[in-house]
Formats: structure tokens, sequence, C-alpha cells
């Protein structure tokens, strides 16, 4: 009796393992990093793998074909290898036009092609200050809107930190195209000569940076556009704490 | 024997009338409580049976036994194995009264009293999913550091953990959350000491407990998973007693006073002392620190009833000063009144109490203060009694909660109140109908408050039925199908629910229907020479039950705070135990899988799921007169969120160029991935010692004998390339001591 009670509990309980678990999601083989730049002298595309936890991280992939198909013509990048990434580079030039838009394609034998669309931002120009202008800590930032840019990331290096190690900074994201007073957070390190730097980017490479979604058919990563400006100041002055401005009335 | 006072052995001359009553045969009961005569505890499942007529019965949990008499004059015999038994005149009508009977121990060497005591259960209760284990079962069981109830609880069948530094538990499948965990009827909420690391409860204080797992009976509501009830003890009232320890992480006294008018008080307290012992050691100010205090009170107020007046407080402090202040407390602290009256055959139960959880956190001197008291009362009143061969029970509960959280982050108010009113009703049949044993109940449970002017109630009706059909004297087979709900659900996220010191719980109202469960439950049980043995096989369906959402919208959050999914787990649990004899021990093995949903994810684990686990556990006298318990535990790896995938973040750097930033990774589906199996070894070595009038017990500790690296969890190290897979671990080889000194 007891062995058939235990035989009935089996095959009634049985049926219950019919309910699939899910494991592991399929992720793709690659991850690429393309950003079209309007202000700037090269433009580069990076591919790489996705890879196993423990396998050996290379410097990227360099069997790939990587263009960018714009509206009358298409770019073919070149592999180059720099600080021991393989990255595909293209002269900037007047293929690369704001408000338009461009396809990236990247092939890579034995893989599904890898395409995504993307949109460069409108030009736009920095008006306050100006190039070489002398700046303190109420001195505000202003710029031009940009067309189809979702956000601006403003970023402030000292010149001098090129030739020597990285310097601390922090980049700031803003919707807005004003900067009242150029204190955030800790920008000038002290007196010097700096490099401000406007980034409009899209709403691609925003989620990217923030969120690290991606934008690509067949692969991690993003393809974005973004339209930079940059100028150079010479602040004067100490930290910033030390300086009791008050807030700029200017208005523009 | 016993309290010449109380109504123990009656013997009236025969000057009383007989009665009609021998003709007609109209059912009269005689009922009362059964005590231990030297602790006053009550006992349970004592024998109570009529000689010339051959009917009989067993106190219940709290000693109490209601038999009818339908003829005179009759004798009442009252027994249990381990005490001299104790016999009882009815000559008359006149003769039924309350009675309370002391039995007075008698030291048995062949048979435990444990043996006698689950013969009688085996008999009288449905017992789908309970299980109990003795105390000083527990007290021998090797455990970290001191005993503790609910590490304890771990090593039954169908409880599974997902780490070793937490007594948090998991039933069949089901959340910690959904453990309804009672101290002498009052429920506690957040019942834990250090991250889970202990309960709160001094095994020193404790007479008895009950456990209930899938299939639990209708007495008890409010919960989705199981039922833990401890029972304190009642205090001696011979002389006084005391009962010290001293451990590795505290220290504890009991003591039993007896007071005037046979009334019986227990106080204990324990206190850990690292902060006191390690800056005396080392320059480092441990910041942390717990301690428990608890009394009780028990008078007789008549033959028939009794009074019980308890109270308790557990705080947990952390305190950091230096260089930035941290100051958190969180602990239980609540008080208690039960009246119990019996008459023939009734009894009565009235308790009221009263609980308040505290939390409270204070960073930086004021810069964040977070304040959140849970305040719960209790009123609550249980009527037994016997009608025709039926046991019955009907029950009445109303509980008031105080929901309060109040937060300021620099100078930022946050504030949200809320009173809930949970109401229970409940009744229970029981009756043995030949071979079958048939335990009719239900529930009829709902809640009702309101908020931001708009009131919400809900009830739910929630059937129970339990069966057994004995096969024989020794073999029997069992059943049961139930619905249950809990209208309070645990704020805590998945992650870290098996390390919270404590939940912040909230009703379910408006959006969140109460949680809701069906189980259905088939077994066997049996009684043999050397002990028992039980295998039962169990389907939970959680329709509705919930968590934290990670996404939650602090402005909205009476509709985002938590997220709603459903669950199933079904297996198979067995046990087989050894209690007679000089090698005691138990083997249980479980089966099982646990899946839940949750929002848009998929079907997946849940994260305490365990294919299998054993766990084998054996007492045995050694050498020089002490005694040897090993504990062995197996069980398949828990699942986890795992990386199965790591690529590069890019970004333009401050060269303008394109730059490395950091690793990303991508993770499995959750709890898609496995741990490895865990498994350890513990061993316990115990000496007793008198010295003078004073007896004690020394014993030494070893967790995790051979050292086994169970993992905790496990991450890649991108400092390497190829990245390294890195592992934390669960608790290592950890030998501990305790001295403990009874008076």
């Amino acid at each position: 009796m007891v062995k058939r009670v235990l035989m009935f509990v089996f095959l009634a309980f049985y049926p219950l393992n019919c309910i699939k678990v899910s494991g592991t999601p399929n992720y793709p083989d690659y991850n690429v990093f393309a950003l079209l730049r309007l202000g700037v002298d090269t433009q580069e595309v990076f591919v790489d793998h996705v890879y196993d936890p423990g396998d050996t991280i290379l410097m990227g992939v360099n069997s790939a074909s990587v263009s960018i198909i714009a509206p009358d013509t298409q770019i073919t990048y070149e592999p180059h290898v720099s600080d021991s990434l393989v990255l595909f580079i293209a002269p900037s030039g007047g293929w690369l036009q704001p408000e338009h838009e461009y396809t990236l394609s990247v092939e890579i034998p034995g893989s599904e092609l890898i395409e995504a669309k993307t949109k460069v931002p409108g030009d736009f120009e920095i008006v306050y200050p100006q190039n070489h202008d002398t700046v303190d800590t109420n001195t505000a930032l202003v710029w031009t809107s940009s067309r189809y840019a979702y956000y601006y990331i403003v970023s402030v290096y000292p010149v001098d930190s090129f030739l020597n190690k990285p310097p601390f900074y922090i980049p700031l994201l803003t919707r807005d195209t004003l900067l009242d007073r150029f204190v955030y957070p800790f920008l000038f390190q002290g007196t010097g000569d700096y490099l401000v730097r406007v980034e409009a980017i899209d709403s691609s490479y925003f989620r990217y940076i923030s969120y690290e979604e991606g934008n690509i058919d067949n692969a991690m990563g993003v393809f974005g556009g973004t339209v930079v400006k940059e100028l150079t100041v010479h602040y004067e002055g100490g930290m910033p704490y030390e300086n009791k401005g008050k807030t700029s009335n200017k208005k523009y | 024997m016993g309290d010449p006072d109380c109504v123990g052995v009656a013997h009236f001359n025969n000057s009383i009338k007989m009665t009609t009553l021998l003709l007609l045969s109209i059912a009269l009961y005689i009922s009362g409580t059964v005590r231990d005569s030297t602790t006053h505890d009550p006992l349970p499942y004592v024998n109570v049976y009529t000689i010339l007529h051959k009917s009989g019965t067993s106190t219940d949990l709290n000693g109490f036994f209601t038999l009818n008499i339908d003829t005179f004059p009759e004798y009442i015999v009252f027994s249990f194995l381990g005490f001299k038994p104790e016999t009882l005149l009815i000559e008359s009508e006149n003769d039924i009264r309350p009675v309370t009977i002391f039995l007075a121990p008698k030291p048995i060497k062949t048979k435990p009293i444990v043996v006698e005591a689950r013969r009688t259960r085996f008999h009288q209760e449905v017992g789908t999913g309970d299980i109990t284990l003795p105390l000083n079962a527990i007290k021998k069981t090797p455990q970290l550091l001191e005993s503790d109830l609910l590490r304890s609880i771990q090593s039954l069948p169908g409880v599974t953990f997902q780490v070793d530094f937490t007594s948090k538990f998991s039933v069949q499948g089901g959340s910690p959350q959904e453990n309804k965990v009672l101290l002498d009827g009052i429920p506690l909420y957040n019942p834990y000491h250090l991250g889970s690391f202990f309960s709160v409860f001094d095994m020193d204080a404790l007479r008895y407990f009950r456990f209930e797992r899938a299939g639990f009976g209708a007495e008890y509501g409010n919960a989705l998973s199981s039922v833990l009830e401890a029972y304190q003890k009642t205090g001696r009232t011979d002389r006084i007693h005391i009962s010290t320890s001293l451990g590795l992480l505290t220290s504890k006294i009991f003591l039993e006073v007896p007071m005037p008018r046979r009334t019986s008080l227990i106080i204990g307290g324990r206190r850990s002392y690292f902060d006191i012992l390690v800056p005396r050691l080392t320059d480092f100010r441990f910041p942390y620190y717990f301690y428990d205090m608890y009394g009780k009170l028990e008078k007789p107020l008549s033959p028939s009833s009794r009074i019980k007046v308890a109270g308790f407080l557990n705080r947990d402090i952390f305190r950091f000063i230096d260089p930035f202040q941290i100051l958190i407390n969180w602990g239980n602290s609540g008080a208690s009144i039960q009246w119990e009256y019996f008459k023939t055959n009734k009894r009565l139960n009235l308790t009221a109490a009263l609980n308040k959880f505290q939390t409270s956190l204070n960073l930086g001197g004021g810069l964040i203060e977070i304040n959140s008291p849970m305040r719960t009362g209790l009123i609550k009143t249980t009527i037994d009694y016997r009608t025709s061969g039926w046991k019955n029970t009907l029950g009445f509960s109303v509980e008031p909660m105080h929901f309060a959280y109040r937060s300021s982050v620099q100078g930022m108010e946050f504030n949200l109140k809320n009173l809930t009113w949970v109401v229970g009703l409940y009744g229970v049949a029981k009756k043995q109908f030949g071979t079958w044993l048939v335990e009719l109940g239900a529930r009829l449970d709902g809640d009702f408050l309101k908020y931001k002017g708009k009131t919400y109630w809900s009830i739910y009706p929630d059937p129970r039925i339990r069966l057994k059909y004995f096969l024989s004297d020794r073999v029997a087979i069992k059943g049961a199908l139930g619905r249950y709900h809990q209208f309070l659900a645990a704020v805590v996220g998945r992650e870290r629910e098996e390390l919270a010191s404590f939940s912040y719980w909230v009703p379910l109202f408006g959006k969140f229907q109460p949680m809701e469960s069906y189980h259905f439950v088939v077994g066997a049980e049996g009684l043999v020479s050397f002990g028992d043995w039980s295998i039962e096989a169990y389907l939970k369906e959680i329709t509705r039950t919930y968590e934290e959402n990670p996404d939650l919208d602090p402005n909205n959050l009476e509709e985002t705070l938590l997220v709603s999914g459903h669950g199933r787990a079904f297996g198979a649990d067995a046990y087989i135990r050894k209690d007679i004899g000089s090698i005691q021990g138990m083997v249980s093995v479980s089966l099982g899988q646990a899946i839940g949903w949750f929002k848009d994810e998929p079907v997946h684990y849940l994260p305490w799921d365990r294919t299998f686990s054993a766990d084998l556990s054996i007492s045995t006298p050694f050498l020089w007169g002490t005694t040897v318990t090993t504990r062995w535990t197996y069980g398949t790896g828990t699942p986890y969120t795992g990386t199965v995938g790591i690529f590069r973040l890019m970004h333009i750097g401050y060269t303008g160029k394109t730059e490395f930033l950091r690793y990303s990774y991508l993770l499995s589906y959750p709890y898609g991935l496995r741990l490895p199996p865990y498994h350890r070894m513990d061993i316990s070595i115990a000496k007793r010692f008198s010295i003078g009038k004073a007896s004690g017990t020394f014993r030494l500790e070893v967790i995790n004998l051979y050292n086994h690296r169970n993992i905790f969890i496990y991450y890649w190290d991108t400092s390497y390339n190829p990245p390294r897979l890195r592992d934390v671990g669960m608790l290592p080889v950890l030998p501990s001591l305790e001295v403990s000194i009874r008076w």
C-alpha cells in the first residue's frame, strides 16, 4: 500500500517538471564602439570580441572590414594599432556633415553582418568665452544649441596634462547650453591654461554612457554621432573654493 | 505529590449521592492540565485514560486535556514514561471539576520520554509537515558559537539555507519572509541579531517548539510557507534556580524564582561582549554588540485558571564614531498577558500583546536619519472544546499594525505611516473515524486600512483539510490540502534577503493583494522500535508573491514599492530518526525544485532552491564521560546570477581619442547559474561536571571540521589577463568553547 502511494505521488508530481527554466541569454559575439565626431581630424571605430569569462582579452578584431555609408559615398576604415588596441581609422573630410544620417557596416568572416544607423547632431558654437580668454570662476560658459543633440558633455582639462599623466577631471552631462559659473566641479586646479571641450551627443551615445545600452544589430556597443567644439582659456586664481564670486547675470 | 492546594488527587468521601447519570449515560467531561512537578512546565502528550471503561485521550502542547466520563465511579490514570503515574478517583458527578495534575519525574534509562510522546502524537495528530526536535537534542548538536533555534531548523528535511552565516531559512521552496515565527503565540517579524547570524531566542528559556511545514493547519494565519512556534518555560517554584553560560560570543544568565502563592518567575538575559573584550586586547574599538532580556510571570488564579505575563527586549547596536559617525540600532520589545481558563470540556485562552520593532539610523551626526518603528498589537481568543468525539477549536484574532517610516536626508524629510488591521477567524474540528483521522479547518482572514483618504479592505476564506489513514498501529499515510494568505510583505531585495539583519514589513493593499499559495501534501509516516520516520511529497503553487522593486519611485511608493510574481515549489522530503539507546541520530534527505517569475523576467530558479540536500547527525557517548555529536550536511549548489560574458566599455578620453574605460559584465538570467555543492562537517564534544551543588557542561565545538571552502559568491578579477575567477567563501573551520553552570 505504501509503495502504491509513493508511486502515485511520483506520477502525480512528475509532470510538474515541464516548465522550462532559463539559463543564459544569447549575447552577440562582437562589440563595436563607433562614433562619428564632427570637429576632429580622424574618425575611429573599435571592433572587439565579447569574451567568455576566463578568455584572454585581445587587442581587438583586426580581421574586420569597417565602412561608413554616407549619402553619396562609402568610407572604408583601415586598421591601426594604438595603445595596444586595434582601431579602425579614417580621415575626417567633407563626407562628414552635421544633420546627416550614416550607416555603419562591419563585416567579420564567419559571422553575420553588423550594422547600425545614426544621425550626426547639428553644428553649434561656443559663444563665450572666446579662444585664449582669461577666465575666473565667475565666468559663464555659453554655447548655441545643436539641433538633434540629446545632451552635451562639458570637459575641462589642464593643457599641460597632455604632456604628463592623465588629469583629474569629471565630465559634466547637461541638457542646457549654459554653465553660469565655471566652477562645476573643481574644473580649475590652479592658475594655468585649460582646454574646454563641449561635445553635442546624440541619444544613442547618451544611452550608452549612461546605461550601457547599445544600438547595433548583431553586436554590443554603440554607433553614435557627436559634434565637438574646443577652445583654450587661461585661468587666474587659486582653487575654486577660495573664490567667492557671484552668479553671472549675463544673458545670451 | 505536587501541591496539596491543587486538586491533584481528589479523594472524596463517598457521601455524594450517585446520580441517574449512570443509567442515562449523559456525557460529562473532566478537564485540566498536567504539569511537571519540578519545573511546573506543562507536559504535552501525557496519556490520560480511564481504567474501568477504557477511554482515553492525551494532553495537548499546553498540557491541557478533556476526557469524557459517562460512568461512575471511575479511575483516571495520568501516565507518561519517565514520570511516576498518578491516579484520580472520580466517584460521582460532584467530583467533576478542573484539575491540575503534577507528575514527578522518574529517571528512565531504557527508553526516552520522547518515544512515548511521539507515539501519542502519531495517533492523535494529523501532522503533515510538522516535525519536533527535543530541545536537548538541539543543544547537543554542534552549533556556530552557541545553540540557536533557527539555525537548528536548517537541519530538518525540506529546510534549506542560502548561506551558512545566517539563521534565515527557506521551507520547501518558500521565501524566508513566508515563515511565521511565534513566541508563546506572539508573532516576531524580525527575530534576528547580527545580520541574521543568530536568532533572538535564548535556548535556556525555551521548553518546547513546534515546526509546521507545508499543509499547516487552520490555527495559523498570515503565513505562506511554515510556522515555527516556540514556548517559554514556566519556571520552578521549589527554590531559586540559576544557570549561566559563558561562550565565545555571549554570556547568559537565566533565573527561575519562586514567588508567593505558587507564582513562578523566570528572568534571563544575554549579551555579546566583543565590544568590551576586543579593545582590551587590541587597539580596535569593536563597534557592535547585542543583548536580549526576557521575563515571564505565571500564576494559577484557581484550579481552573491561570495567568501569564511576559516581556522581552532584543537590541542590536552598531556604533562607529571615528572618522565618520554611524549609529544604527534595531530590535524588538514587547509584552503579553494571557489568561487561560478551563471547565469541563472547554478551555478558553485570551491573549493580549504589544510588540514593537524599531530601527534607527543616524549617519554623520544627523546628516541622514532614518527612523522606522513597526508597532503591532494582538488580541486573540481561542476556545477548545469536545463534543461527540470531535476535538474542536475556534479562534479569533485582531492585530492592529502601525507602520511608520521617517527619514531626513540633509534636511529633506520623508514621512510615511499607516495603520492596518489584520483580522482572523478560524475553526478546526478533528475526529477519528475508525482508521481515519480527519481534521477539517477553515479560516476567514482579512485586512482593513485607510491610506491617503481611501479605505482598503480584503477578506479571504482559506479551507484547510488534513487526513491520516492508519495502515497499522505503526504506519500511516497522510495528506493535506489548503489555501494560505499572507497580508504583509518584507521589503527586501532578492539578492540581499539572506543577509539582511531585518526587513521592513509593509501591509499589502490596493494594487498589491495579499500573497497567496496553495499547498498539496501526501506522505507516509511511521514508528519503528528505535524512533520514527516520515516521507512526504509536496506541491506549493504560489499564485502571488512580492519582492522589492529595483526601479521604485520614491514619489509614488504605494504603486512602485513592490513587484509581483509567481512561484512553484515541489519535491519530497524524508527522514528517519533514532532516539533510543545511547547512540542517537537522524538522517534526512530532500529533493525539490523552487522556481519563480517576476515582472518581465523569464522563469528562473529561486535563490533558495537546492535540488538535493542531506543531513546526517549522530550523537554518542565517548571517552571519559563525554558526548560527541557529529553533523554532516550536503546540498547541491544554490543558483546565482553570474557573469557569462565580458566586454569593453569604451569612451572618448581627455586626449580626444577612443580609449578603454572599463569592463562590463553580461549576466546570466536571474539565478541561471549554480554554485558548487555545499558540504560541511561539524563536531561537538560535551562533558558534564559537578561542583558541589552546581552542575555544568563544558562544550567544545568545531564548525566545518575539514575546512571545506563553500562558496558564497563568485566574481571575475579583470586586473589579470585572462581574468581570474575569484570567490568569497562561507564559514571556514571555526572552533568555539562554552561553559554553562546550573545551580
